[in-house]
């Protein structure tokens, strides 16, 4: 590609800087975690390009490359994923199925939500999704903190996004979040629950919530009840690692070693590739311990 | 499927640390995405989604210019993860390099990667970068000492220790 070369640069050549599919230098993640990941991308793409209004006639070849390009990640997932079951109903554009990936990216999925807040810049080409978690970190609290990645916008007053949809609002939640604004975000997170309770953007939520009462609003209960509801909406959603990790985190703090315990079973026995499998056995072993 | 580690890779080389791989690789996924219906198969593909998940990372860094400062600090994360499937001389040389490219500046660290790793010429990177010519090359050339530096300092080091 380059016809132009600059003094020195054999030298730093030798030094080599591979760009591959090999390991590194990013850090490894678990192959749940690269399916989910990429899930999410293309369902975040197939959203994104479906037409909001739904126009009568003929739909761009963008949505059956889209289409095409699910179905495939469904594919590979399937192969990927060890615990969960294939989506078998990728078909259906308007339900995603439980083991669909973390969307929060999608714009005003309701061709009827008057989405009042003008941040959505659509063509740069720089999506706003956040990955669901940070997964090489065994010893914190719980993965699922980084649900909220999404670098907020300067100004997204509250009293903007009243008639946003569920997935506008969780975008908001991730961004106050992102900027430490616990109890906003908080806020948010809740207002998604009660638009939508069984939708996967109220999931998501659900999670998100979790974590920040766990970790930042000393409301262990609270989150709780918030992994648990998660469970029940998606026995074995995208979040599944992070929602049943959550639950052993709470009792854990609330004292209940015997529920953590249980708990921390559970998650091993679901998820024996999760990254937080070392800090979980360790944990569990020292509960055992007389 | 078999993109991500590459988009992961050149997100980390980018980017000083690890906190904020993630989020941008899953950025870039879904540029790629979107992005796909517009790319025209006249050049290799994998250069065509290097560029994409350049620019996002580049889109990313800027609008958290800010946020970014707050962890400038923070403790590289030097860890390697074990993996039944990583070599282990190689993970260790590609976190090794790009702990040092994390001592460069940002814009030194982006010309070089831009240069070494994507193999774009000088007027390549200065029209991605939207920076003149000669700064390509000064930061290049500046970039390029710091790490030589760096490593001869480590190397000296590392015969003073033994």
């Amino acid at each position: 590609m380059s016809d132009f070369r600059e003094e020195g640069d054999d030298a730093l050549n030798a030094r080599v800087l591979p760009l591959d599919e090999g390991a590194g230098p990013a850090l490894r993640i678990s192959r749940e975690r690269s399916a989910q990941m990429v899930l999410a991308a293309l369902e975040a793409g197939a959203l994104v390009s479906r037409p909001a209004p739904r126009p009568r006639g003929k739909r761009p070849p963008v949505w059956l490359m889209t289409g095409a390009l699910l179905v495939a990640g469904a594919a590979a997932a399937a192969v990927w994923s060890f615990t969960r079951p294939g989506p078998s109903s990728t078909s259906r554009p308007e339900a995603p199925a439980l083991t669909g990936p973390l969307r929060l990216n999608t714009e005003s999925r309701r061709s009827g939500s008057a989405v009042v807040d003008a941040a959505p810049s659509r063509s740069d080409a720089v999506p706003e999704v956040a990955p669901p978690e940070a997964p090489v970190v065994p010893a914190a609290p719980i993965a699922v903190a980084k649900v909220a990645s999404v670098p907020v916008r300067p100004r997204a007053p509250a009293a903007t996004v009243k008639s946003a949809a569920p997935e506008d609002l969780l975008l908001k939640a991730n961004g106050l979040r992102s900027e430490g604004r616990w109890k906003e975000a908080e806020a948010l997170y809740l207002r998604v629950i009660r638009a939508e309770p069984a939708s996967l953007a109220s999931y998501v939520a659900r999670v998100a919530s979790g974590s920040l009462r766990l970790e930042h609003l000393g409301d262990a209960r609270g989150a709780l009840r918030q992994f648990k509801a998660a469970l029940r909406i998606q026995p074995r959603g995208v979040l599944d690692q992070e929602a049943q990790h959550g639950i052993a985190e709470a009792h854990r703090v609330l004292g209940d070693r015997d529920a953590e315990r249980g708990a921390l079973e559970s998650f091993l026995s679901t998820h024996p590739d999760s990254p937080l499998v070392p800090s979980a056995r360790a944990r569990v072993r020292e509960l055992t311990a007389p | 499927m078999e993109l991500l580690p590459r988009v992961r890779n050149l997100v980390r080389y980018l980017v000083r640390g690890d906190g904020d791989v993630e989020d941008i690789a899953q950025e870039a996924l879904i540029a790629l995405v979107r992005g796909l219906p517009s790319y025209r198969a006249e050049g290799r593909f994998q250069s065509w989604a290097d560029r994409v998940v350049a620019r996002t990372t580049f889109a990313w860094l800027k609008r958290s210019r800010g946020r970014e400062a707050q962890h400038a600090d923070a403790p590289v994360e030097l860890v390697a993860v074990p993996s039944e499937e990583a070599q282990p001389d190689e993970y260790v040389h590609r976190r090794h390099m790009v702990t040092l490219l994390d001592r460069l500046s940002n814009e030194q660290r982006h010309a070089l990667v831009l240069h070494h790793v994507l193999e774009l010429s000088v007027p390549e990177i200065s029209t991605e970068l939207g920076i003149p010519f000669e700064t390509v090359r000064s930061r290049l050339r500046l970039g390029r000492t710091a790490l030589r530096s760096m490593a001869s300092a480590e190397g000296d080091g590392g015969e003073e220790r033994g």
